[in-house]
């Protein structure tokens, strides 16, 4: 009675420990993901390489999460944040992140062109890492975005510089009207109508298409502009940016 | 004859002193012209110190916005740095046609 009553005690303690014990065995690597933008900048095409034991990939986005057997996956809605994780049953790995927010630069002060004053800027560009900064078009042409134009336009208008006579540098700058004030809400540029000489407005919120070409690559940079402020007796104009670090892509949520 | 030289004397008396008072009327109206001229002369010459201030002042402002001129264009070559350098000969600047995307 006693052996019997030991053998059905050493059974359950098996399965006790093939119901819960050989799960926390497996351990994922955290997936060796890359990125590129697709679709004219509409989506964010992931790749990555099959992680060891791995039988599917979590895909999670700010609002949303996927599922995926095998890389790669396009995220096709703009979002801050991408988490990719390869997942086995319950387990899964440490999330591989992508930062997709527009880097913000909340005050950029720059001048029209007519405006005399030589520590007075008339232009503005973007650094590596997305910072908005005002650039005078004599010193530093080759890192003009855009410059200031109120000679041609009332108040002013955003001119690639490359259509200045003479060019102040061979960029093919575009922006466009994102008609709507509310700088947070435009999350993401279009695809088309821009045009390399635009008015603008205070309040105005605009699209810049940063680009050397007459197409769309992977190389352009995509980010927006809102008009703080303008003073037309001094033709101060004061710009807030948000940039798009990744290249070609036009997801602008900051 | 004393009695008759007497009132030829009063005769010419009285005539001088009607000679008199007519030069002396005709010399108050002169007097009272001269102070009218002098009067204009006075208040012409108050307009012209009034304009010569103003000329002065307007000549500084003159001489003021030149010197600026000439420190601008001073600076110009040595200026730079992000947020120096000067501007395009052109202020207005010609521009191509605009691309459009």
């Amino acid at each position: 009675m006693i052996r019997k009553s030991a053998w059905i005690l050493v059974f359950a303690a098996a399965l006790l420990f093939v119901g819960t014990g050989c799960d926390t065995l497996v351990t994922l690597d955290k997936p060796n993901v890359t990125y590129a933008a697709i679709n004219d900048g509409a989506a964010l095409r992931l790749t990555w390489g099959a992680v060891t034991d791995a039988k599917e990939y979590e895909i999670k986005t700010d609002d949303s999460t996927y599922t995926a057997t095998s890389s790669p996956f396009d995220v096709t809605t703009p979002t801050k944040t991408i988490e990719v994780r390869a997942v086995n049953g319950n387990d899964k790995s440490d999330p591989a992140t992508i930062d997709c927010k527009a880097f913000v630069t909340p005050s950029v002060e720059v001048y029209g062109i007519s405006d005399p004053d030589p520590l007075h800027a008339s232009g503005f560009g973007f650094t590596a890492d997305g910072t908005g900064v005002a650039y005078s078009v004599t010193n530093d042409p080759a890192s003009l975005d855009f410059y200031i134009d109120d000679g041609n336009f009332t108040p002013f208008g955003f001119v690639n510089p490359g259509d200045h006579v003479p060019p102040f540098n061979a960029k093919l700058n575009t922006a466009m009207d994102a008609g709507t004030t509310n700088f947070d809400a435009f999350d993401m540029a279009d695809s088309t109508g821009y045009i390399s000489q635009l008015a603008g407005a205070v309040s105005g919120v605009y699209a810049l298409w940063l680009s050397t070409s007459a197409a769309w690559t992977v190389n352009d940079h995509f980010a927006k502009a809102k008009v703080v402020a303008y003073d037309a007796g001094t033709t101060k104009a004061t710009l807030k940016f948000a940039y798009q670090k990744i290249g070609g892509l036009r997801w602008l949520m900051n | 004859m004393s009695h008759e030289r007497k009132e030829e004397d009063v005769r010419r008396l009285i005539a001088a002193a009607a000679i008199l008072a007519v030069v002396f009327v005709l010399g108050c109206q002169d007097i009272k012209k001269v102070t009218e001229l002098q009067g204009q002369v006075d208040k012409q010459t108050q307009q012209i110190t009034a304009m010569e201030g103003q000329v002065a002042q307007l000549t500084a402002e003159r001489d003021s916005l030149a010197k600026l001129v000439a420190d601008f264009q001073a600076k110009q070559p040595v200026k730079g740095g992000k947020k120096g350098g000067t501007k395009s000969p052109t202020a207005k600047g010609g521009l191509k046609p605009p691309t459009k995307k």
